[in-house]
């Protein structure tokens, strides 16, 4: 490295801008050169001449409490804004979480309404005859019933899961009875088999086919007379 | 000189509690730098423009935006940075209405140079030498004399003035350099005034 090429460095060591090794390998070639040496002589004499001549000149006092004044005038006016401004705010919440928390909350309401529509997709996945089901309150409801013929009063009123309540997804979906069509429950629980889903028939054998349980006894599930929650089925095909 | 591990900014205290709402702290802060920001402020600034106005600006725009200060640099890189727009945003308007109202700044140059040979003391002289140098610094290209102003008027050093430009600190020293290179040739040429034969080849 030429003397030239060492220019740049002595006048950085000069202003103290260098550091680590490149600051240890400059000092020793300034120990061994003389041109080098007075190079960084004349920069440290122009460093502080430079620095004489652009240092702030010593104000006035009364200059000095003028800006103080003014500034500090402004500032109390600004205090009493912001107070109002923070007033209307939550304590704590930047601009930016603020912004994030709405992110948040969209994301979610999305989601939300994302999930909403899946569910109300899924019914026809799992089979279920949405056309007969009327709404009637005070019945839980869960879980997927693939063909008619089983109640769909999988909990009890008091939430608890019925013993023969068929596992699955809970939606929230109207809430019925769905009893009747024998055809279709002795296809899907053969009798004597005891399958663990939906509701063997009936001790009074009054279920025939497409007619359901409507006005001709209690209901096996909620006991009324007549069950106002129970649908007719239509026939199996 | 550099280190790895940076100083800790010996204002934090005072920022601490002007973030709070202690306007005194601030007052503090603003005692403590008023006089470098005025004189960064009229750097940068023509003579034209209420410098006083831009300093208060700067200062109100501080206490306003402290609650957003992390504290990722020290507090007077962060004041300066805000002058620094604002210098910029003051420039662009004066130049507007510049544009607008025409140059009412040249009236005065046929008024001709005052004599400053009268003054007893060297008091003017001192002065016209500063002012000379800051009228030769001026004249430098507008990002070298940027570096220079932050690095001479608002003390800061040569990382801090990087981060502040977003300017590669390689570049940065390089220009820095290239800047003390041009500002010693034009006070050169100012100490040592044109003899007549450089007179008579420039304007042949």
């Amino acid at each position: 490295m030429t003397c030239t090429r060492w220019e740049h460095n002595v006048f950085l060591l000069s202003h103290g801008q260098m550091g680590g090794l490149k600051r240890i390998a400059t000092e020793s070639h300034l120990q061994t050169c003389p041109s080098c040496r007075a190079r960084w002589a004349r920069w440290v004499v122009e460093r502080d001449s430079l620095r004489k001549g652009l240092a702030p000149l010593p104000q006035a006092g009364w200059e000095e409490n003028r800006l103080l004044d003014a500034v500090g005038a402004r500032i109390r006016t600004e205090v009493r804004e912001g107070a109002h401004r923070r007033a209307g705010r939550p304590a704590g919440l930047g601009r930016d979480r603020r912004v994030r928390v709405g992110l948040l909350a969209a994301v979610c309401v999305l989601f939300g309404m994302g999930i909403s529509a899946l569910a109300a997709n899924w019914a026809p996945l799992f089979g279920r005859p949405t056309e007969y089901v009327s709404g009637a309150p005070g019945h839980g409801m869960a879980g997927p019933v693939g063909l008619g013929g089983e109640c769909l009063q999988m909990l009890d009123p008091s939430g608890v899961t019925a013993p023969n309540a068929i596992p699955g997804p809970r939606l929230s979906l109207p809430r019925v009875h769905r009893i009747g069509n024998g055809a279709a429950r002795e296809r899907r629980h053969p009798a004597g088999s005891g399958s663990p889903g939906g509701h063997r028939p009936s001790p009074t054998g009054t279920s025939a086919p497409g007619t359901g349980l409507r006005g001709r006894g209690p209901c096996p599930m909620c006991g009324a007379i007549p069950c106002t929650n129970s649908v007719a089925q239509p026939p199996a095909k | 000189m550099l280190s790895l591990f940076p100083k800790p900014d010996p204002d934090a205290s005072l920022v601490a509690a002007a973030r709070n709402g202690d306007v005194r702290a601030f007052d503090a802060l603003v005692y403590r730098y008023q006089s470098r920001l005025s004189q960064f402020v009229r750097a940068r600034l023509d003579s034209a423009i209420d410098c006083d106005d831009v300093t208060q600006d700067v200062f109100v725009t501080a206490w306003r935006e402290l609650p957003g200060f992390r504290g990722r640099s020290r507090f007077k890189t962060w004041l300066f940075g805000i002058a620094l727009n604002h210098c910029a945003d003051a420039w662009r308007k004066h130049q507007r209405l510049r544009t607008i109202l025409g140059d009412m700044d040249s009236a005065h140059e046929d008024w001709g140079e005052p004599d400053r040979t009268t003054d007893p003391s060297g008091w003017t002289a001192a002065l016209v030498e500063r002012a000379e140098l800051q009228q030769e610094l001026s004249r430098l290209p507008e990002p070298e004399r940027q570096v220079l102003e932050l690095y001479y008027y608002a003390e800061l050093n040569l990382p801090e003035i990087a981060r502040l430009l977003d300017v590669n600190l390689s570049t940065l020293k390089y220009r820095f350099y290239q800047a003390h290179r041009h500002l010693r040739k034009s006070l050169e040429r100012v100490e040592s005034p044109p003899t007549p034969t450089r007179v008579r080849r420039a304007s042949a």
